[in-house]
Parts: C-alpha cells; sequence; structure tokens
C-alpha cells in the first residue's frame, strides 16, 4: 500500500541509512529495487520537465525543519510555519508550484526528522507566548505519502506535548486510515484542498473525485478531527460559478459545518517561469486562459476585478452555508480583502491574530 | 594531445567536387553564414588553407575542416579540390568534432543555431554532465540541463526558424516561447515576427499572447491572423510598417486581456473627459493591481501649484472618477 505514489525504486543517499525511519520506510516498500546513492551534486534548471515521480528519495535534510511561510510584504500573508518533511509530491495538478520551485526531482522525503524534533520542540517551547500554526502541505501534500513514511507517529505525540502548537495536515487524498487509527486528536486539523468538480477531474491527475475528498473529510470529523479546506486554487473556467456551487453542495451534504476551523481562499497565481513548465507537461491545459496580470510579488494572477469577483461569490455561498467558516484569503492585499469580504485584517500580523483565534477557540487554548 | 605537425603530415589528395556532400556533416558547425566574402577572397589570393577531411564508409567524404571553403569552390565551380586526408591520422570522431570546434572557436563568434549544432554533436561522444560544465561555457551559454536541452532542440527545427535564429531575428528567447506553440504553426509565426519586424521584446509578448488565444479559444495561429481586424490592420494600405507592428500587438493584447484593456480605455477615456491641462496628469497603477491612482502635477512655484490645485478642485466631473470595471457586468 503506498497511496497514490507509484514507486519504482528507492534511493538511499549517503548518510540516510543511519536513520531509523530509512529501514521502516525499506520495511514498508520491501521489494522495490534500492540503489544507494551519493548526494546530488548537479541541479536540473528550474522548471525541469521530468519529476520523476516514480523515485523515491530518502536523505537527510541539512536545512532548517520548521520555517515561516516565505510569504510577501506586498500581500497578506496567514503566519504559517511550514514543517519542511519532504518536497514534491506524488500527484500531478497541473497548476503545482512544486514544478517550477524546485530542482531537484523524485519525491523526496527527509529521513532525519526524528532526530531534529527535540530542537524544534525546544524552539516551540521557548516561545510559549506565541502559537504556531504548523503545516507539513506547502511542499508536498501532507498525508500522500502517510502509508509509506507514518510520519503521524512522529507528529501527532509530538504535538500531544505542545500546548501552544497546531498541525494542519493539507492533503488532496483520502489517506486517512492512519490518522484515525492513531488516538491523537487535539490540536490536529486535517483540510482538504478543494476545487471545482470538473477541474478536479481534470487538473488534479491522481487526485480523488471532490466527492472522495469530502468524504474522507466527513469520516475525519465522525472520528473527532477538526477539519479546514483550501480553495486554492481558484479557476475561473466555464460556468466557474455553478461549478463552484456544486462543490459547496457536495460539502452541505457530507460536512457538519461547525466542525470546520477555517476555509481559506486563493485564486491562481504562478511564477512565471511555472507558464512553460504547464505549457510542456499538461498540454490539454485551460487553467492558464484568465487574464493573468504581474503581481506585486512578481507571481502571475488574475486581474483585480477577476479575483474580487470570484473571492465575493465563493464567500457568498460558503456564508449562506454556514456564517462562521473562518473564510479567508491567502495572500491578497487589505484591498482585496476589503471589495470581497467587506473586511481585512489589514496586515499579515492581523491575519495571523484571527487565524490563531480560530485556532484557540476551537482546541479551547489561552491565545 | 596531438601531436603539434601530425595533421601537416596527412598526406595530399585531390577529390573530385561532386563527391562531398553540400550539408555540413558529422563534424563541421557552420550554419546561416555569407559566403561571398570566402569567395571574393578565394578568386583573389586562391585557396590558402586547404580543407581536412576523412574518408567514410562507402566512400563517404566528412569534412573535418574547411566546410565553407568547399562550399566556396564549388561555387566557383572548382572540379576538384585539394585536400588533407586525416583518415590515417587514426583520430576518433570526437578529435574530429574537436578539431573543427577548436579551430573555429579561435577565429570566430558562433551563432545560436551552430551553438545547437556542436551541442548536438558532442552530445553523442560525451557525457551530458561533461558537455554541460566543460562545453557550454565555452560556448558562453549557462551550464544549465534545461539551456542544454533547449538547444538540442533548436537543432532539429525547421530551417526557415533555424534561419532567423542564425541571422539573430528571432531571439532564443523567442525560440523557447515557440516551443509551446504546435510545431506546425512555429513556421507561420515565424514569418509573421520577420515580416512585422518585431524586436526581441515583442517578438515575446507576440508569441505567447497568439498561443494563449488559440489555446483559449480553439483555433490555431493561421485561424487567428486569419481573422478580419488582423487581415484590415495587415492588408491597410495606409499604415506603415510600425503602425501595423503597433494595431497586430494592441489587437492581440485586447483579445488576450479584453477586461484589462476595455479598462484602460475606460480609463483613459474618462481621465480624457476631464480635460485636464498638460500640466495636470492623471494614472493608473499598473495593471490596476495597487489601490490608488496617481495625480502628478507640474508646477514652477507655490502660486502656480495653488492655481493648478484650484483647478482642480473646482474640476466637474472629477469625482466620477473610478475604478473603470464598476460598469462591467461579470
Amino acid at each position: 500500500m503506498t497511496g497514490p505514489a507509484r514507486f519504482k525504486r528507492i534511493r538511499v543517499e549517503e548518510g540516510a541509512e543511519t536513520y531509523s525511519q530509512t529501514s521502516v520506510i525499506l520495511g514498508r516498500l520491501n521489494g522495490l529495487p534500492v540503489e544507494h546513492v551519493k548526494p546530488v551534486q548537479s541541479r536540473q534548471g528550474p522548471g525541469a520537465l521530468d519529476l520523476d515521480k516514480e523515485t523515491l528519495r530518502l536523505l537527510p535534510f541539512q536545512g532548517e525543519f520548521l520555517k515561516p511561510c516565505p510569504g510577501t510584504k506586498e500581500y497578506i500573508c496567514c503566519g504559517y510555519q511550514i514543517l519542511h518533511v519532504g518536497t514534491n509530491c506524488p500527484l500531478d495538478c497541473s497548476y503545482c508550484v512544486l514544478q517550477a520551485y524546485f530542482n531537484q526531482p523524485e519525491l523526496r522525503v527527509f529521513v532525519n526528522l526524528e532526530s531534529k524534533l527535540d530542537q524544534i520542540g525546544d524552539y516551540i517551547d521557548r516561545n510559549s507566548g506565541k502559537l504556531f500554526r504548523i503545516g507539513t502541505g506547502e511542499f508536498m501534500d501532507s498525508l500522500a505519502l502517510e502509508s509509506v513514511v507514518g510520519w503521524r507517529k512522529l507528529l501527532l505525540p509530538f504535538l500531544s506535548n505542545r500546548m501552544n502548537a497546531v498541525l494542519e495536515l493539507k492533503t488532496k487524498t483520502e489517506e486517512v486510515d492512519g490518522l484515525l487509527s492513531s488516538p491523537w486528536r487535539e490540536r490536529i486539523i486535517v483540510s482538504w484542498s478543494l476545487n471545482s468538480p470538473s477541474i478536479a477531474a481534470v487538473e488534479e491527475k491522481g487526485a480523488p473525485s471532490i466527492k472522495k475528498r469530502l468524504e474522507a473529510a466527513r469520516r475525519c470529523q465522525d472520528e473527532g478531527f477538526v477539519v479546514g479546506f483550501h480553495f486554492d486554487p481558484l479557476i475561473e473556467h466555464q460556468d466557474w460559478k455553478d461549478a463552484y456551487r456544486r462543490t459547496v453542495d457536495m460539502m452541505d451534504d457530507l460536512i457538519n459545518p461547525n466542525g470546520i476551523i477555517w476555509i481559506s481562499l486563493g485564486c491562481l497565481r504562478y511564477m512565471p517561469l511555472l507558464k512553460k513548465v504547464i505549457r510542456k507537461r499538461h498540454t490539454g491545459s485551460h487553467i492558464l486562459d484568465g487574464e493573468f496580470i504581474l503581481g506585486f510579488d512578481g507571481k502571475m494572477r488574475y486581474f483585480k476585478p477577476i479575483r474580487v469577483g470570484m473571492y465575493t461569490y465563493m464567500s457568498k455561498i460558503l456564508n449562506q452555508w454556514h456564517d462562521d467558516l473562518g473564510v479567508y484569503l491567502c495572500m491578497e492585499s487589505d484591498e482585496i480583502w476589503q471589495r470581497s469580504l467587506g473586511w481585512s485584517p489589514e496586515h499579515s500580523e492581523g491575519l495571523s491574530r484571527y487565524l490563531d483565534q480560530r485556532a484557540a477557540n476551537v482546541f479551547g487554548m489561552n491565545y | 594531445m596531438m601531436n603539434m605537425m601530425e595533421i601537416a603530415k596527412a598526406p595530399l589528395i585531390n577529390l573530385d567536387s561532386k563527391a562531398i556532400n553540400d550539408d555540413p556533416g558529422p563534424f563541421c558547425m557552420s550554419y546561416g553564414f555569407a559566403l561571398d566574402p570566402l569567395i571574393r577572397s578565394i578568386q583573389e589570393f586562391g585557396l590558402i588553407n586547404l580543407p581536412i577531411v576523412v574518408k567514410g564508409g562507402e566512400g563517404r567524404i566528412d569534412v573535418v575542416s574547411g566546410y565553407r571553403r568547399i562550399l566556396a569552390l564549388k561555387n566557383l565551380q572548382i572540379g576538384e579540390i585539394s585536400c588533407r586526408d586525416a583518415t590515417g591520422l587514426g583520430l576518433s570522431p570526437l578529435r574530429h568534432l574537436l578539431l573543427n570546434l577548436h579551430e573555429n572557436s579561435v577565429t570566430r563568434q558562433f551563432n545560436e543555431v551552430e551553438k545547437a549544432m556542436i551541442l548536438a554533436r558532442l552530445i553523442h561522444h560525451i557525457p551530458r554532465e561533461e558537455v554541460i560544465h566543460s562545453y557550454m561555457p565555452l560556448l558562453s551559454l549557462p551550464s544549465r540541463e534545461s539551456t542544454l536541452d533547449l538547444f538540442l532542440n533548436m537543432d532539429g527545427q525547421d530551417h526557415s526558424l533555424k534561419s532567423a535564429l542564425a541571422k539573430g531575428e528571432v531571439s532564443v528567447k523567442a525560440f523557447e516561447a515557440l516551443l509551446a506553440v504546435e510545431s506546425d504553426f512555429r513556421t507561420d509565426l515565424v514569418q509573421l515576427i520577420l515580416n512585422l519586424r518585431l524586436t526581441f521584446n515583442q517578438q515575446l509578448q507576440f508569441i505567447e499572447m497568439a498561443n494563449d488565444i488559440c489555446i483559449r479559444d480553439g483555433i490555431d495561429i493561421p485561424g487567428l491572423f486569419k481573422q478580419s481586424p488582423f487581415v484590415e490592420i495587415m492588408e491597410n494600405e495606409k499604415l506603415n510598417l510600425p503602425q501595423k507592428t503597433k494595431g497586430i500587438l494592441g489587437l492581440l493584447r485586447s483579445v488576450r486581456f479584453p477586461l484589462l484593456t476595455r479598462s484602460e480605455e475606460s480609463f483613459r477615456k474618462a481621465v480624457s473627459g476631464l480635460g485636464l491641462s498638460d500640466k495636470l496628469r492623471i494614472s493608473h497603477p499598473p495593471f490596476f493591481e495597487g489601490p490608488d491612482y496617481r495625480l502628478e502635477i507640474t508646477f514652477g512655484n507655490g502660486r502656480q501649484l495653488k492655481d493648478r490645485i484650484k483647478v482642480l478642485n473646482n474640476l466637474e466631473g472629477l469625482e466620477a472618477l473610478a475604478d473603470p470595471w464598476q460598469e462591467e457586468k461579470r
């Protein structure tokens, strides 16, 4: 069982053998050819086309495991902390930023995470006045490799000892069996990236349908997990209003809105470099059809009235469903917040406070 | 390393010029060059340096050095060409290739297509890593996989595209953008680029916008430019070339970005309707992305500034200036 991943080989980088997670993973994927390799010297240029999603590379990570989300000062950022457990993803979404973000292929798992947890824990404990909203879903899907790697066994107990941290596991998969079998629920958020059913079917290759994602979310809710959702990227496509409404209707059918901590909205944006990758790797894709302009952060994003129109519509239909869903915008300006949602946190600190407060209320924390 | 006098020891042979192929073969790397100066030089002074050849299988003659000279001699209807025959020296094909590369690199700059030819030939003999790190810098190219792939792709392109690249009429960045276009229609776009004499920046915009529109609307490149607004501009005899270029680029932009261009136009009309003097200028932020519009007042002294502010203050209709898309029905 490897979830959505279809591995054909494993590469164990020099230095990775000494970590117990390496043996655990090799044991789970027993039978696959294993190559012992040196750290990669030469890197592919950014935007290389062969992402080699069939190779799992196990390696020790030399950088910082816990880092603030690299937001930009020009737009309001949620203040999320990224726990960097690996890079790349077995799914193949046409819009995925990872296609242009990393210049190294293969699915990479950092097997020295366990040895760094004490250090990370010390840092969190030393900053007891701050609430850490931590996520593993920035550079890979949080659950797509769960059955192979078993991060939950490290991270969930780790979080249970930290009263000033919540862990958000962002996914598009239905790989929740492992989570459901764990005893941990406190300060854990399982969240799904959602889109319209048609975008999910055409542009999110390898990912389950929206209905299946919501059914997985429902199972998590039934088993006591707090859930979140991310409509990111919102994509302007034919009949997009009806299409996104269908997703919200499915949410209404399957999800208890009272158990939702937050829902983020973010219109498609991309680094200019990603365009040629999308054109080459996803030839039939229509996600670039819209009117994109160069934003303050150097990324392409929809022309302002299009973004305002999409956010306004989404927030309207979500609020019609339930009026306390914690809807927020990802990487947008104060002006867009005001025009779309009728209020604004004004700056990144304001949005952080808003989300911290949501987390504190849901989990009964003092922040 | 080769014995320095070894090549000079290669025996002289006289070859029937018809026996030598017109294409550059596996070792030469000349493309898109002007032959006339060399022809004139040979006419004036004769052949100064002899070409070097090797005999391949089935009587094939491969030119190792002097490909242009051979073409010039053929052009001069020289029936028999004296060459040095390096067959007996026992050099590997890679050495033949490097001989040509080094001989050329010390005497001239390679054009982009020639760089592509060199890389395409080297890659058959040398590991990619070595090509990237040792040879790409020699060609003034960045040592990147993606750049290597781009140039390898260039070697296999249609002659008209390669010719435009070799002459520097089409940029490498434009070529990269062209790769996103269906291969059957690249030549059409190149022809339009050449006809409209687009600058490198304009080439990129032109290719991207045309390709984006075709993908969005499900049409092909010829289908796009057969649409009447494009034809009308191209066939308008009252327009000179720069006006046609501006017209085509403007039209492409309005088709690719309809809401943005309508907004820009509405804003321009609204500002122009205010009848401001040229000392007062109102502009919108780039792409309207920022929240604020901008007012510039040009003045010579405080008195003038006060006067101009007064004019602004009393200007009819200024308060109606607003985001131009509010009228849009989305």
